[in-house]
C-alpha cells in the first residue's frame, strides 16, 4: 500500500471532486429563486447550519496555514485557536439572533441588505458591499491559489501528468468549484460543507492519534523537545510574543462577528429555536479540527529540531510533509481530500457573497433596484467572479498574498461595528457606519502596504487587523455618541428589542 | 400599515427603508455597555499609540540558526513588552469580550449576572497564566497534560473555560435568549409591520 500512496491520494481527491459535482447536480432542483441561491430559501436545519459555519471558518488556513504557524512560530497560534468557544458566544450574542430576524422580516439575501434595512440607508448598503467585495476578491484568489497548489502536488506525486502547470490546476479546481456553485448556489455550498466538515473532523482525530505516536511520550515529549531548543516556542506566547498573542486573541475573538462568509449562514437557518444548538455543535467540530492544527505543526517542529526530519523549505509545507511521510496512505488520501474540502468550502462561500454584492447589493444601492432575472444573473456573475479571482491568483504576484491577509482584518474592522454592534445599539448612525467602513479599508491597507512604502511594523508584533478593529470601533462608537441618532424603521426597532 | 410575510419586499425590489423611520427608543443599558466598550477600546488604542510614538517594541522573532524559516523568540517570548502593559492590555481586551457577551439576553435574567461572575474568574485565569509565565521564564519546565504549565493554562483554561457560559446559554436559551414569547412578538412584528399590533 505504501508504494501506491500517491495513487491513493489522487483517487481520494478525485472521489471528493466527483462528490462535489454530484451535490451540485442534486442542488440544481432545489435552487429555483435568488433567495434559494443566496440564503438557501432560509430552510437549513441546525446540523447543516452548524457544519456550514464550521467548514467556512476552518478553510485552507486551518489545514495548511495553521500547522505552518505552529511549525514556524511555536505555540503563538494557539491564541487564535483559543478563541474557538468565546468567539462563538460573541457571534451568538451579537449577530446570530438579530441577523436571522431582520433577514426574515425584510426578506434580506445578503449582509448589505441587512445593513440597509437597519440604517435605512443605501450609502451604508453600498459601503458594506464594497468592503465585502474587496475582501472577497482577495480571499477567493488565495483560496483558489491554495487549492490549485494542493492539486498540483497531488497530480505531480501520482505521476499522472508530468509537471502539471499551476494554470492547469487552477482550471481543473475552478471548474469543479464553479460547477457546483453555479448549479446549486448556496444550497450546494452548504451541503458540500457538511460533507467537507465531516471529513475534516474524522481526519483530524486520526491525524492527532498519529501525531501522538511520533515520539515516545507523545505531546509532552514534543513540548520538551521544542522548549529545550527555544523556550519561547513552547511557552504561552510562542515566538510572536506576549502582545502579539493577545492581539490575535482580540482580533480573532471579536473579529469573527464580522466575517460575512460565517455570519451569513445564520440568515439561512430554518427556525430560530434551532439556533440553540448550532453554536455548541459547530464549536465541537472546530475543536476536533484544531487537533490537526496544533498536532501537525508542533510535531513537525519537534521532528526537525530532533533531526528526525530535514528542515522544511516553507512553513506551509508542514502539513503536506507530515501527511506524506508519517501517516497511513489511506489516511493521507482522506486528509488531502479534506484539505481540498476545507479550501473549497470557504471559496464557495466567498463566491456566493461576492456574487450577491455585485448583482444584488451594488445595483440596489446605485439605481434602486436589483438586476432583473436575479437567478440567471447570479449564475453568470458567479462564473465571472470565479474567473476574475483565478486570474488574480495566477497573475497578480504579491498582490494576492496582500489581499488574502487583508481579508480577515478588513471584515473584522469594517463589519463588527456596522453589523454586529449596529444591530444591537440604536444610537449607531449612518455617518458612524460609513466612517467605520472607510477607516477599516484605509487603516488595514495602509498598514499592510504602507501606501507603497512597505508594510508598517507595529510594536511588539501587534497584528494590523487588531489595530484596524480598534480604530474603527473607536470611531464608530464616538461618532455615534457625539452625533444625533438617525430614525430607524419601527419594525426594525422592535426586532432590536427582542 | 399592516403587513404580512406575503407583502414583504421581494428580493428584486428590496429597498433600505419602507417608511420614513421613527425616532429611536434608546436603551440605557445598551448605551452604558457601549460607553464601557468605547473606554476599553480607547485604552487599548492609546497603549498602541504610545508604543508607536515611543518607538518601542521593534524587535521581532529571529530566524532559527539551524532550521530557517523556523523562527525563535526573544527573551522567552516577551519581545520586550513591559509586564504592566500586558496586564492592562489583556484585561482591557477581556473587558471588550465581556461587554459583547452581555448583549442579547432578556433584561433582568440571571444569565447576565452569571456571565459577570464567570468573567471575574476568567480574568483571574489570565492573571494566573501571567504568573505561571513568570515561573516558566525563570526556568521551570513542568509539563502539564502535554504542554508547558502556562501553555496548558491557555489550552485547557482560557480556551475551554468559555464552555461554561456557552452551556449555560444553551440550557437557558428559551428563557434568556429567544423563546416562544419572543417568537410570538416577532410574528406580530411581521404581521403588523412594526406597529403595536
Amino acid at each position: 500500500m505504501e508504494a501506491n500512496r500517491a495513487l491513493i491520494t489522487l483517487l481520494a481527491v478525485i472521489a471528493y471532486l466527483a462528490l462535489c459535482v454530484g451535490v451540485g447536480l442534486w442542488s440544481l432542483r432545489r435552487t429555483r429563486s435568488a433567495s434559494d441561491f443566496f440564503v438557501a430559501g432560509r430552510r437549513l436545519g441546525m446540523f447543516v447550519t452548524a457544519f456550514a459555519i464550521f467548514s467556512s471558518t476552518m478553510s485552507g488556513f486551518g489545514f495548511v496555514g495553521g500547522p505552518g504557524l505552529m511549525y514556524s512560530m511555536g505555540t503563538s497560534s494557539i491564541w487564535i485557536l483559543g478563541t474557538i468557544v468565546i468567539s462563538n458566544i460573541i457571534v451568538l450574542n451579537l449577530v446570530a439572533k438579530r441577523l436571522r430576524l431582520v433577514s426574515e422580516l425584510r426578506e434580506c439575501v445578503s449582509l448589505p441588505d441587512v445593513a440597509a434595512a437597519r440604517y435605512g440607508s443605501e450609502s451604508v448598503r453600498a459601503s458594506v458591499a464594497v468592503v465585502i467585495l474587496l475582501g472577497v476578491l482577495g480571499y477567493l484568489a488565495t483560496q483558489i491559489l491554495a487549492m490549485s497548489i494542493v492539486l498540483q502536488g497531488v497530480l505531480a506525486d501520482a505521476g499522472v501528468i508530468e509537471n502539471p502547470s499551476l494554470a492547469l490546476c487552477v482550471a481543473i479546481s475552478c471548474s469543479v468549484l464553479i460547477f457546483y456553485s453555479v448549479t446549486g448556489g448556496i444550497v450546494a455550498s452548504v451541503y458540500t460543507d457538511v460533507i467537507q466538515g465531516a471529513i475534516m473532523v474524522v481526519a483530524s482525530v486520526f491525524v492527532f492519534v498519529t501525531v501522538l505516536g511520533t515520539f515516545d511520550g507523545g505531546l509532552a515529549e514534543i513540548s520538551r523537545i521544542v522548549a529545550a531548543d527555544d523556550r519561547a516556542a513552547s511557552g504561552p506566547w510562542g515566538t510572536i510574543g506576549l502582545m502579539g498573542g493577545l492581539a490575535w486573541f482580540f482580533v480573532f475573538g471579536i473579529g469573527v462577528a464580522g466575517q460575512p462568509h460565517i455570519i451569513t449562514k445564520f440568515m439561512m437557518l430554518r427556525r430560530m429555536k434551532e439556533l440553540r444548538y448550532v453554536i455548541p455543535v459547530g464549536v465541537i467540530a472546530y475543536s476536533f479540527a484544531a487537533l490537526l492544527w496544533i498536532g501537525i505543526g508542533f510535531a513537525m517542529r519537534a521532528l526537525v529540531i530532533s533531526g528526525a526530519h530535514p528542515a522544511l523549505a516553507t512553513p506551509d509545507a508542514a502539513s503536506p510533509t507530515f501527511l506524506q511521510t508519517f501517516t497511513h496512505p489511506l489516511l493521507a488520501g482522506v486528509v488531502f481530500a479534506a484539505l481540498l474540502a476545507a479550501i473549497m468550502s470557504t471559496a464557495d462561500a466567498f463566491l456566493n457573497i461576492g456574487t450577491a454584492a455585485i448583482m444584488h447589493d451594488l445595483p440596489n444601492a446605485i439605481r434602486g433596484r436589483s438586476l432583473g432575472n436575479e437567478l440567471a444573473w447570479a449564475r453568470v456573475i458567479t462564473v465571472l467572479l470565479a474567473i476574475s479571482a483565478a486570474l488574480v491568483a495566477l497573475y497578480s504576484g504579491d498582490l494576492v498574498a496582500l489581499l488574502g491577509v487583508f481579508g480577515w482584518g478588513t471584515f473584522a474592522a469594517g463589519l463588527v461595528p456596522v453589523i454586529a454592534i449596529g444591530l444591537n445599539w440604536k444610537r449607531a448612525n449612518i455617518l458612524a457606519a460609513n466612517v467605520a467602513v472607510a477607516s477599516s479599508l484605509l487603516v488595514n491597507f495602509g498598514l499592510r502596504s504602507g501606501f507603497g512604502f512597505g508594510t508598517v511594523r507595529l510594536p511588539y508584533g501587534v497584528d494590523h487587523g487588531a489595530a484596524a478593529l480598534l480604530v474603527s470601533l473607536v470611531l464608530f462608537l464616538s461618532i455615534s455618541f457625539l452625533t444625533k441618532p438617525d430614525p430607524i424603521d419601527r419594525d426594525i426597532q422592535r426586532v432590536m428589542e427582542l | 400599515m399592516a403587513r404580512s410575510r406575503a407583502d414583504a419586499p421581494g428580493v428584486a425590489n428590496f429597498r433600505a427603508s419602507r417608511t420614513p423611520g421613527d425616532p429611536i427608543r434608546d436603551n440605557a443599558y445598551m448605551t452604558r455597555l457601549m460607553a464601557v466598550l468605547l473606554a476599553l477600546c480607547v485604552i487599548l488604542l492609546g497603549l498602541l499609540l504610545v508604543a508607536v510614538a515611543a518607538g518601542a517594541g521593534r524587535a521581532g522573532p529571529l530566524p532559527h540558526p539551524d532550521h530557517a524559516p523556523m523562527l525563535v523568540g526573544i527573551d522567552g517570548g516577551e519581545l520586550g513588552a513591559p509586564t504592566w502593559a500586558a496586564y492592562v492590555a489583556g484585561i482591557a481586551m477581556l473587558g471588550t469580550m465581556w461587554v459583547t457577551m452581555l448583549i442579547g439576553f432578556r433584561e433582568g435574567h440571571w444569565i447576565r449576572r452569571a456571565v459577570n461572575a464567570w468573567m471575574v474568574g476568567y480574568v483571574l485565569l489570565f492573571v494566573v497564566l501571567m504568573w505561571s509565565f513568570d515561573a516558566y521564564a525563570a526556568g521551570d519546565t513542568t509539563i502539564v497534560l502535554g504542554f508547558t504549565a502556562p501553555t496548558s493554562l491557555l489550552v485547557y483554561g482560557l480556551t475551554l473555560a468559555p464552555w461554561i457560559p456557552l452551556l449555560a446559554i444553551t440550557w437557558a436559551f428559551e428563557n434568556a435568549y429567544f423563546g416562544p414569547r419572543e417568537q410570538a412578538r416577532f410574528d406580530e412584528i411581521v404581521d403588523t409591520g412594526g406597529g403595536e399590533g
